[in-house]
């Protein structure tokens, strides 16, 4: 396991599970890993055709589990490559083998690379650069160290740098190379339904769902004085759930010359989760024009909504509308007014409670913004409020809970304007309510999702009415999570969907900003040259200082300090002679020292430095700084003033050098 | 220094491409990622590999002498001037990969022997001696040639033969030839004489003298060395391997002779520069100037073998080594056998037997001398 050949096969594996799904599979071939890294090694070997039918096995496997579960199928290929892999692990491997592991763990990388677009991909990336050189030198090592001196120990020990410029030289390929884009668009998992009804019901009341609080980012819009972004518009209520009109009728908006949208608002809006938003594209105001990426055509229908036709995955998700936020009043159709006031029949409880809030008022505009009032003050917004009653919901709404979420609060309004005989309706789309962190634009997450009403006024055409009170609170508080959801999204937006435009349009920058510059430094010829003779005395002050300072540990100076130690160490024995501690011609220092060890020599641990760094500096070519020599001299004066002298010196013929003693062995050799 | 990408490199390079055609046909563009990582890796290699090689300092020994089939026993200094680690170094010369070292620190010198064994005869200048590098991800191979002065002198390998004959004996100390007369110096003890006029104290024989026969002094078995004289042809016809045989034949003939204790003389054809090797000399130069010895088309003419069998002695037995027997060498071998000088001739495996009576004609082939017809 601590191969990094392993770690990278896990890699892939990981990689590879991850097509399948999030963590069944992933996890799944962590666990069979570990299983058969820890199996007992035995020179297993299969044939190459046993090989071959243990692949093709597992290809057909995945291919059929992946269309019995509902499972992408693409890639079953690299499922059973993973099989291959993990039966591989079980024995040893030769060295074509093993290279031929690795390009496979290669391959499932690159499965990740095809598919997983969130921020899992950086963790993936990260994970690569470490191994991936690793790896290799592993590999590599192992081939030369066959043949090697056996006594070298050979290790992939790769300098820091490595991993900085192994990002740098991806990020600079992921920028630089040219791409064209060849193939058909794919479709990705889609994270929610796509239809009004399950929006609904997994939005709004997020309580009830998996999409609790739900940081994630659905799209990104820019604009000024941006409203209510309407996805869909509920008309047709049948007592217990609202649904959109069945018949209405399009009006295309892509054809619009751009020439009639003078005096409209823009909007520029980048989707990320397309599959999030059904066949609606959001949108505030009434909408003018609207162009895309994704999408074939887009229509506005007399409900307001805006829809397109077939839509799909592009690299770079985004369309831009032009939107009116108070258009002229435009007279309701007599279908649309009938669809628009009716309501089952209310009970006499749900009336008398109207009648007093409305309190004798009768013109409608004040009667909606009263009713707006009262409940967006009087009511309590709580998520995952208990249900209401299924044969008198509103009753049970306005008289007993009086809380509930936004769907309540809109659908309720709705029916109370409608029992006025005002024409109202529910909207369904997302507030925008918390901008990026560069303050360019709105960051719309699921959790933005609300549903609020729409009243009709001859005069004054359809207005907006809100009455859930959270939205009257709504603060722009920023977690980590907002943090991690913006990050997501700029992935998302500069690095998935990075294309061949964005590349063209980053190179023209650069050129046009060289231009620039080379012309500033044109016109400014002496102040670079100014700062270029500056760079240049800075250069070479620090080519020549750095000679002098930094590469002191040439050849020489590793000649020197070799004498220098050996000076040293002849100190110390002469010493340790004083005191009848004499070395044999047959010992080498490090038997004297371990001999003095054994003996308890009181200040062993200054013989010991001295004796280290003698050997570092004379077999081993170290070179002694001065904080060395400090310490050395340091532990000889300690040596001389604490160690006491013997009594009676010895009477054997004084040595001259530092190794030649006539004197009588203290220590033995060491065994 | 060049460079070029190894079989794992081009190999890499390969997938590299093969992602990036795949990045086209991607829905996302992030498989360019992995493709920028090897692409990375080779030129990160590259760097690597240049920066272990630009302080090495190679310092093999200025001559190294060996025979065909052996391995230096001499080492060879390596050292490590960069401030960088260097690794997976690999030395080649045209003998194939001397050494190969896994890692080398910083400023660390090293001493290491080389492994390969020297099959071929001749002078390897380590001039054309290259130094490679594929530190650490062996994608990129940087070589590096080094000019470093020195050689290995790979002499003609020696194997048992029996000693050729040998003339003109005469005494010579420590001579292993026995001759018929006895001398008062040697050392095989041959018995005692009458103490002579002239005879030093020193060789008086103690024991029995003083039983009481007079003064008697020792005599030891006379030792003599004979001579042997070699005529090479120096490749007359041009190729290198007969030369390489005949020259190994020629080398073991000639120290099987300097072992029996004789002289030894000899010339080549081509040079025309007889040498005379003294017995119990040292047979270094002499393998030096074998391993020297390179093919010199057109070397065996009647002009060159007479002015060579003039710079021998006359007292010499003469064998002729050599890669092909033309027939003017036939009629000089008879001319010398007519003047009672002991002549043997030494062929090639295969070649036809001259037709020169009573002259021994023996053949050789590349690891042994065989029996004369």
């Amino acid at each position: 396991m601590k191969s990094p050949r392993h770690q990278f096969i896990l890699l892939g594996l990981i990689c590879q599970g991850l097509s399948w799904d999030d963590y069944f599979l992933p996890v799944l071939n962590l666990v069979l890993w570990v299983i058969c890294l820890n199996w007992p090694r035995k020179n297993l070997r299969f044939s190459p055709l046993a090989e071959g039918i243990l692949l093709l096995g597992g290809c057909a496997a995945a291919f059929g589990l992946g269309r019995v579960f509902g499972k992408n199928t693409h890639f079953f290929l690299g499922h059973g490559l993973t099989l291959l892999q993990l039966v591989r692990l079980l024995r040893p491997l030769d060295r074509r083998e093993t290279f031929f592991t690795i390009l496979i763990a290669l391959f499932h990388l690159s499965v990740a690379c095809t598919f997983l677009f969130d921020l899992r991909f950086l963790l993936i990336l990260l994970a690569s650069v470490i191994l991936i050189p690793r790896v290799l030198t592993e590999w590599t090592a192992q081939g030369f160290a066959s043949n090697a001196a056996p006594t070298i120990q050979v290790g992939p020990r790769l300098d820091w740098f490595t991993y900085p410029v192994l990002v740098l030289g991806s990020l600079v390929a992921f920028l630089a190379l040219p791409r064209v884009f060849l193939g058909a668009h794919l479709t990705t998992r889609s994270s929610t339904a796509t239809d009004s009804g399950t929006l609904l019901d997994s939005v709004l009341d997020p309580a009830h769902s998996g999409l609790a609080l739900s940081g994630r980012v659905v799209m990104q819009i820019e604009g000024q004085d941006i409203g209510y972004l309407r996805c869909f518009t509920l008309v047709d209520y049948d007592g217990g759930e609202w649904s959109a009109p069945k018949k209405h009728a399009l009006k295309r908006l892509d054809d619009v010359p751009r020439a009639q949208t003078r005096g409209y608002e823009y909007r520029r809006v980048r989707v990320k989760e397309v599959a999030s938003l059904g066949h609606a594209l959001p949108s505030d105001g009434t909408v003018k024009r609207l162009t895309g990426s994704f999408f074939g055509r887009a229509y506005q229908n007399n409900y307001g909504g805006v829809v397109s036709d077939m839509r799909w995955n592009s690299r770079r998700n985004t369309y831009e509308y032009w939107t009116s936020r108070h258009p002229h009043p435009e007279p309701l159709s007599s279908v649309q007014r009938l669809a628009c006031t009716q309501f089952p029949p209310a009970s006499p409880r749900v009336l008398a409670w109207l009648d007093l809030v409305l309190d004798g008022l009768s013109e409608p505009l004040a009667q909606a913004r009263k009713l707006e009032a009262w409940l967006r003050n009087k009511f309590t917004y709580e998520l995952g409020a208990p249900e209401l009653n299924r044969l008198h919901p509103l009753e049970d709404f306005l008289l007993h809970q009086r809380q509930g979420h936004c769907e309540r609060f809109a659908s309720a309004l709705a029916l109370l304007l409608r029992m006025k005989g005002i024409p109202a309706r529910v909207v369904v789309g997302y507030v925008p309510t918390c901008r990026n962190w560069s303050g360019t634009a709105y960051n719309i997450r699921f959790k933005d999702a609300h549903a609020w009403t729409e009243a009709y006024f001859p005069d004054l055409g359809w207005v907006q009415l809100d009455a859930t009170p959270r939205a009257a609170e709504e603060t722009d508080r920023r977690g980590l999570m907002d943090l991690f959801q913006d990050l997501d999204l700029a992935w998302s937006s500069y690095v998935v969907n990075f294309d061949g435009s964005t590349q063209y349009r980053l190179f023209a920058g650069a050129v046009k900003s060289f231009g620039e510059a080379a012309a500033w430094a044109k016109s400014n010829l002496l102040n670079v040259a100014e700062f270029a003779g500056l760079f240049a005395l800075l250069l070479c002050w620090r080519v020549f200082h750095g000679r002098a300072t930094v590469r002191p540990e040439g050849p020489r100076q590793v000649q020197r300090d070799r004498v220098v130690a050996g000076q040293f160490y002849g100190q110390l024995l002469e010493l340790l002679r004083q005191r009848g501690l004499s070395r044999v011609l047959s010992q080498t220092p490090l038997e004297f020292l371990q001999g003095l060890q054994r003996n308890a020599l009181p200040s062993a641990a200054e013989v010991e430095l001295v004796t280290r760094y003698f050997c570092a500096a004379r077999y081993g070519c170290q070179t002694l700084s001065s904080d060395q020599r400090k310490q050395i001299h340091a532990a000889l004066e300690k040596l001389a003033t604490e160690f006491p002298l013997k009594a009676s010196k010895p009477t054997g013929r004084r040595s001259s050098g530092r190794q030649q003693t006539a004197a009588p062995c203290a220590t033995a050799p060491a065994e | 220094m060049t460079f070029r990408l190894t079989k794992t490199g081009r190999l890499i390079l390969g997938v590299a491409a093969l992602f990036y055609l795949a990045a086209l046909t991607s829905q996302s563009s992030l498989l360019l990622f992995p493709v920028g990582m090897l692409l990375t890796c080779l030129g990160l290699n590259a760097a690597y590999c240049w920066r272990s090689l630009k302080g090495i300092e190679l310092r093999p020994p200025k001559s190294d002498y060996v025979l065909e089939g052996q391995s230096t026993n001499q080492s060879w200094q390596l050292v490590n001037h960069g401030r960088c680690r260097a690794g997976f170094l690999e030395a080649e010369s045209r003998l194939g990969c001397l050494f190969r070292l896994p890692t080398l620190e910083s400023l660390q010198e090293i001493s290491l022997r080389p492994d390969p064994v020297f099959r071929k005869r001749g002078v390897f200048l380590h001039s054309d001696l290259q130094l490679s590098s594929i530190y650490p991800l062996g994608l990129v191979q940087v070589t590096v040639r080094h000019d470093v002065p020195g050689e290995v002198v790979v002499g003609p390998a020696i194997y048992a033969a029996e000693a050729p004959r040998v003339a003109g004996f005469e005494a010579i100390v420590g001579g292993k030839q026995k001759g018929k007369y006895r001398s008062l110096s040697g050392a095989d003890f041959a018995g005692v004489r009458p103490m002579q006029s002239g005879d030093a104290v020193k060789h008086v024989h103690w024991r029995s003298s003083a039983k009481g026969l007079g003064w008697m002094v020792k005599t030891f078995d006379q030792e003599l060395a004979g001579r042997a004289a070699f005529v090479l042809d120096g490749g007359h016809g041009g190729d290198a391997e007969a030369l390489d045989n005949c020259l190994r034949a020629a080398g073991s003939l000639m120290v099987a002779a300097l072992d029996a204790g004789h002289h030894v003389q000899w010339v080549d054809l081509a040079r025309l520069e007889s040498r005379l090797i003294l017995p119990l000399a040292d047979i270094h130069t002499l393998l030096e100037d074998l391993a020297r010895l390179s093919p010199s088309p057109g070397s065996l003419n009647p002009a060159r073998l007479d002015l060579a069998l003039g710079s021998l002695s006359s007292r010499n037995a003469v064998h002729f080594v050599l890669t092909e027997c033309p027939d003017f060498v036939a009629q000089t071998a008879m001319e010398l056998h007519r003047a009672r000088r002991q002549v043997t001739l030494y062929l090639p495996q295969g070649t036809p037997s001259p037709g020169v009576s009573g002259v021994p004609v023996h053949f050789y082939a590349a690891d042994q001398v065989l029996e004369g017809a």
